[in-house]
């Protein structure tokens, strides 16, 4: 008799267990989809709660990386060949994520020049920086590609800074300055690694 | 400076050497309180050269005075014609230091002679009678002593030799028939006169370049005794009397006088530099106080450096406002080249301040420009910011 229940047992409930835990291709790829979901949002969560300050912000990749890991997502998404309604709504998320992402790495790049900018300005307008220290003032605003920065007035105002700090150097070190700010474009160009390269957009 | 800055300032200083070359002589000359004038008469047997001539009839030169006062006021005019002494002298005439409008002298030291009285005794004479004498200071030339004893001896002489029994019991006897004998022979006694007890008598004369004084000896006649009053080797002249001192800087005249140029001169420059202000169209009404103030401390400085020069070194005096100036009339006087440059450097001083301060201040606006602008990008780049985390956040959960 318990030989019996037991084997009702395997039959009825046991059955309905197997049912149950076994992976079909469909759930899977719903699977993903959630996944993939449930990652953009934590992400895009965390980039959105990260304060960006004058004073901290830095080259430091954390919103290219992002982006790309957005681009993966939505990659991920591609491969996807189950057929779910959430798919061009996610798609559609991913894509304006990036751009968003996008944007927001162009607003720290702006950022970040501005914070050199001042830091430089304040550095320079005190009035006790020698020859060498107003070299490398100057060098530190080259590091800034001001084609990437749609701000006017803050393009301006590091443009006029190196101009007046290339006016107080000496003729001799106008010409180092040269020659470092020629070398610095040429690596900006050929995108050999410098000393003191332009910074991209890559690089926040 | 500028090229426009610099050109109004030598424009400004060609005009102020027209404006100011342009002292015509006067007429007569006001000596505590006695004026007197006398025509210029050439003798007959003078040959003055035909630059000179020139030079004579285009000043129309009435008087000594008149051509002493002119050469004394343009000395570098006197020198291209006329000896150093002699230009010497009439800025010393000029300055109230002589009383005597002096003989002017060729470059060769030859002595025009002028008209009778003049030449009497190296002086001149009052048209009251009064006679003046010319001081003495250390640094005259020896030749000047000479001639001025020659001719004091001279002029005794004669009046001696005129009034003999006025001078008796005054000059020995044997003197003043010397004085007759030698002035009918057409000559004069060629010593001091000499006194009832013998005793030769001294002129007067005073010694030292510090206090400038001038002798005035008030009888023509001489009756007086000059006393020393303890300036000099005294004055023995014959008989009582008193002799008067009169201390005659002439500070007011040699102040006056400088403050006439000097005041034309900044009038002058204040106009061409107010002219340039309104050419440029300066519309703030502080530059033109502050070119106006500027021009005022700048005449200030040179009339009181050039006063307290005249005061100190009396023969530094000059007659060109600028250095300029004397690029024209060959000479100028150290106190006047002094005060130019005073002039020029308070003048420039004050102009720099001024275009300094404004300097500054732009400095200071434009930094506060700066901040404000960078203020107002940080704010916005803020709210962009804000705006791009709400934008992702609206992503996510829609």
């Amino acid at each position: 008799m318990f030989c019996k229940s037991i084997i009702f047992w395997a039959i009825t409930g046991g059955g309905v267990t197997l049912a149950a835990t076994a992976v079909t291709p469909q759930s899977s790829e719903c699977l993903i989809i959630d996944e993939i979901e449930c990652s953009l949002s934590n992400k895009v969560v965390e980039v959105a709660r990260q304060t960006l300050d004058l004073r901290t912000v830095k080259p430091d990749t954390n919103v290219t990386e992002t982006i790309r890991f957005v681009d993966n997502l939505g990659r991920k998404l591609l491969d996807v060949e189950v057929d779910d309604a959430r798919i061009p709504i996610l798609n559609e998320k991913i894509v304006g994520v990036i751009d968003a992402l996008k944007e927001r790495r162009s607003y720290k790049y702006m950022l970040w020049a501005e914070g050199t900018l001042e830091r430089v300005s304040e550095r320079f307008r005190r009035g006790d920086c020698n020859e060498l220290q107003c070299i490398q003032l100057y060098l530190a605003l080259g590091e800034i590609n001001i084609s990437l920065i749609s701000e006017n007035m803050l393009n301006r105002e590091i443009m006029s800074l190196m101009a007046e700090i290339y006016d107080s150097l000496g003729a001799d070190k106008k010409v180092l300055v040269r020659r470092k700010a020629l070398s610095q474009q040429a690596d900006a160009l050929s995108r050999v690694s410098a000393i003191n390269p332009r910074r991209t957009l890559d690089e926040f | 400076m500028s090229f426009r800055g610099l050109w109004s300032v030598v424009i400004a200083l060609f005009a102020v050497q027209l404006a100011t070359g342009q002292n015509s002589p006067q007429s007569t000359l006001n000596v505590g309180g006695v004026v007197f004038s006398r025509p210029l008469v050439l003798r007959s047997d003078f040959v003055a050269s035909d630059v000179l001539r020139r030079f004579m009839v285009r000043s129309k030169f009435s008087s000594p005075e008149r051509m002493a006062r002119y050469i004394g006021t343009h000395p570098g005019v006197g020198m291209n014609w006329f000896g150093l002494d002699y230009v010497k002298d009439c800025m010393r005439y000029v300055k109230g230091e002589l009383l005597v409008a002096p003989s002017p002298k060729l470059k060769g030291g030859r002595i025009l002679e002028v008209a009778e009285g003049f030449d009497r005794f190296g002086g001149s004479r009052f048209p009251n009678g009064s006679v003046i004498m010319t001081k003495k200071v250390h640094f005259w030339e020896r030749e000047f002593e000479i001639n001025y004893r020659q001719a004091m001896q001279k002029w005794v002489s004669k009046e001696v030799a005129h009034n003999p029994e006025y001078y008796r019991g005054r000059y020995s006897n044997e003197y003043i028939e010397k004085c007759v004998s030698s002035v009918k022979n057409g000559g004069y006694v060629r010593t001091n006169p000499i006194d009832v007890n013998g005793v030769m008598c001294e002129f007067h004369h005073c010694v030292g370049t510090k206090k400038i004084e001038v002798l005035s000896y008030k009888d023509h006649r001489m009756r007086d005794t000059i006393s020393s009053k303890g300036h000099g080797s005294g004055s023995k002249f014959a008989g009582g009397g008193d002799m008067t001192w009169q201390q005659k800087p002439n500070i007011g005249k040699v102040w006056s006088a400088s403050a006439a140029r000097w005041v034309s001169a900044a009038g002058i420059d204040l106009v061409l530099s107010s002219a340039a202000l309104i050419a440029a169209e300066t519309r703030d009404k502080n530059d033109y106080i502050v070119n106006a103030g500027s021009v005022a401390a700048a005449y200030l400085s040179a009339t009181i450096t050039e006063s307290v020069m005249v005061n100190a070194f009396s023969l530094s005096a000059g007659t060109t406002p600028a250095w300029f100036g004397s690029f024209f009339v060959g000479i100028g006087g150290v106190a006047s080249w002094l005060a130019s440059g005073v002039y020029f450097v308070v003048r420039s001083a004050v102009m720099y301040g001024w275009s300094e301060y404004q300097r500054e201040q732009a400095r200071r606006v434009e930094n506060a420009c700066r901040l404000s602008e960078q203020r107002m990008r940080q704010l916005v780049f803020a709210e962009a910011i804000q705006d791009n985390s709400d934008k992702l956040m609206c992503l996510i959960r829609r």
